[in-house]
């Protein structure tokens, strides 16, 4: 039985960008829907169900965000969104409304694909009726069941919060997670801006898990969204 | 007027003074008055007070007195003399007064001249600093419109190339890496001339954040994960340096900044460092390299926009030290550069700490483990 390859929907209003999206992400196997503004997006999302959306965050008629916040009342597939550089107020209302990674402009096949291939796995995942207890990415690995963590077969000893956070991260591998988002699933929702407890956490767990804190290989700072644990893919 | 008054007048006080005995003192009395004269009013009247004055000296103190007879002889002696001295002291204060008068002239054409000469000088000064301005901004402009050229050339000259059949498969996938260097190389370009534009509008908003350190600087040596591949890169940051306010983007892009241009400019693979240190009142980074280090003389200028050390290759138009000025400066931080020992060049960057950060320690929802 041969497998269906994903199907894409590609909302973006530059023709010069849908062409290179189209030449990269065909040429790789994936199917593609496209739309040119956000109400044709919309749509085409309702008559597809597309596997993964990629959502350019400045269309010419809606605000990309509301389009996020519209998809995300009825469906729950991934989103990635694309914009340009220095708009981090813009990714990070867009995360923390639903979408589920960034691409910043300009950026090339590589990372293109690979934000494509971590949202689509977390998001086979996500349906899957088991989850697996043990998460690895590169020599860490975690225990879900005994909870116990483990760096190139050496266990490391994290308190609690340390080991919810490095959870989180690790069941969103190679996603980037808001500061907001980890604030909540750690500490709860009332902590949702003391983004300062998290940064200090992350340094401490930086420095039970990395060789060198100041230049992670497992625990990426993505500076002024939030972090994302770098898987191999 | 003054002529005939001031005989009189010489005349009364004598009299009162010394009685109409006292020759000699009244005549120096006349003579003192026809001096004032001369002096005050002119040579003319001078002549006529002098005349007036012997008359008068006549009249009142030669005997037979209130007559202009004489009787003794020798005062008209007197009275020659008298008359010659007066001449002469007149003519002495005439030629005292035209040359004060004199001087007085070339005194006013000096200051004119002089004022003048400011004049001129200032708006020479101006149409020079004028013509300087334009020169440089044309000379910015062709050097700006240069490196903005050169890459696109590269692209629309490789891409058509691509285009044509007869290119080999080799030539073909080094074609390509061409296009995509160059393009990353307009893409620093003309995020620089952003960035650079936007600190000039003071349109830069400082989200400042407790932020430990070495997590911008761990994003930075990610952002420059390719472009410092082939080289080490030494960072040394004490475990207990404080948190410190700071806007995580700015400085992350100040750390780009400073690592793009070590790229730039230093041996490909000399070794970087970056330093942190807490300071009395902040934190200081350094970011250290073993190239050829700053000119001597050169340490401020560079910071200038759109300055260049004279063996500037690479494209770049001088801007990213300034970018670093603007945000340390939006940091309310300082930034140097200095020479190493043994070669290369250090930039210190001083960012303040004022005030704490909240206690870290976030109540704990599970308490097992």
């Amino acid at each position: 039985m041969t497998e269906v390859m994903p199907l894409l929907l590609v909302v973006e209003d530059e023709t010069q960008m849908r062409k290179f999206l189209r030449a990269s992400l065909t040429s790789h196997g994936y199917r593609l829907v496209e739309a040119v503004n956000g109400n044709e997006g919309l749509a085409q999302a309702a008559s597809y169900n597309p596997d993964l959306i990629l959502l350019d965050l400045g269309l010419p008629d809606m605000d990309g965000l509301v389009v996020t916040q519209r998809l995300r009342e009825w469906a729950s597939v991934p989103i990635i969104v694309i914009s340009a550089r220095g708009q981090e107020e813009d990714k990070i209302h867009a995360l923390d409304s639903g979408a589920d990674d960034y691409l910043t402009k300009p950026f090339g096949t590589g990372e293109l694909l690979a934000r494509i291939r971590v949202a689509l796995r977390h998001s086979a995942r996500a349906r899957q009726e088991r989850s697996e207890p043990i998460l690895t990415v590169g020599e860490l690995s975690i225990d879900l069941d005994k909870r116990s963590v483990h760096v190139a077969g050496k266990e490391v000893h994290l308190t609690p919060i340390e080991y919810k956070l490095l959870a989180t991260l690790l069941k969103n591998a190679g996603k980037v997670l808001t500061h907001r988002q980890l604030l909540k699933e750690v500490w709860g929702p009332g902590y949702a801006n003391n983004t300062q407890y998290l940064r200090v956490y992350m340094v401490q767990l930086r420095h039970k898990l990395e060789q060198d804190a100041t230049r992670p290989r497992y625990l990426v700072t993505e500076p002024g969204i939030g972090y994302r644990l770098r898987s191999d893919t | 007027m003054a002529a005939p008054t001031s005989a009189l007048l010489a005349t009364a006080v004598s009299r009162a003074a010394f009685g109409s005995r006292q020759l000699a003192d009244a005549v120096m009395l006349y003579l003192l008055s026809i001096v004032l004269v001369s002096l005050r009013v002119g040579y003319g009247p001078s002549l006529l007070a002098a005349v007036l004055s012997v008359l008068c000296f006549d009249f009142f103190f030669i005997p037979p007195l209130y007559t202009f007879a004489v009787q003794d002889l020798t005062h008209v002696v007197t009275f020659g003399t008298m008359f010659l001295v007066a001449l002469v002291i007149s003519g002495l204060t005439q030629r005292v007064r035209a040359q004060a008068d004199a001087a007085d002239q070339r005194e006013q054409r000096t200051a004119a001249l002089y004022a003048l000469s400011r004049d001129l000088a200032q708006e020479a000064h101006s149409a020079q600093l004028q013509v300087q301005t334009e020169q440089m901004r044309s000379s910015l402009l062709s050097s700006v419109s240069h490196d903005l050229r050169t890459p696109l050339a590269v692209v629309t000259g490789a891409a058509s190339s691509l285009l044509e059949d007869s290119i080999d498969a080799s030539t073909r996938r080094e074609l390509t890496e061409t296009i995509l260097q160059e393009a990353q190389r307009l893409n620093r370009l003309v995020r620089n001339l952003l960035d650079m534009t936007r600190i000039e509008a003071g349109a830069v908003r400082v989200n400042r954040e407790w932020q430990p350190l070495e997590e911008v600087v761990g994003a930075a040596l990610n952002r420059m994960e390719d472009a410092l591949a082939a080289r080490q890169v030494l960072t040394d940051l004490p475990a207990d340096l404080p948190l410190v306010p700071l806007d995580a983007v700015l400085i992350q892009q100040l750390l780009v900044n400073l690592l793009e241009n070590a790229v730039k400019y230093t041996p490909p693979e000399s070794p970087l460092e970056i330093r942190a240190r807490a300071r009395a009142a902040g934190v200081e980074m350094v970011v250290a390299d073993r190239g050829p280090g700053i000119p001597p003389g050169e340490e401020q200028r560079i910071f200038d926009k759109f300055y260049r050390i004279g063996s500037a290759r690479g494209g770049g138009v001088g801007l990213g030290l300034a970018i670093c000025k603007g945000i340390v400066m939006a940091h309310g931080g300082q930034i140097f550069v200095s020479n190493r020992s043994g070669g290369g060049a250090e930039f210190h960057v001083f960012l303040p700490v004022e005030g704490e950060p909240l206690a870290p320690e976030a109540p704990d929802p599970n308490e097992e483990m």
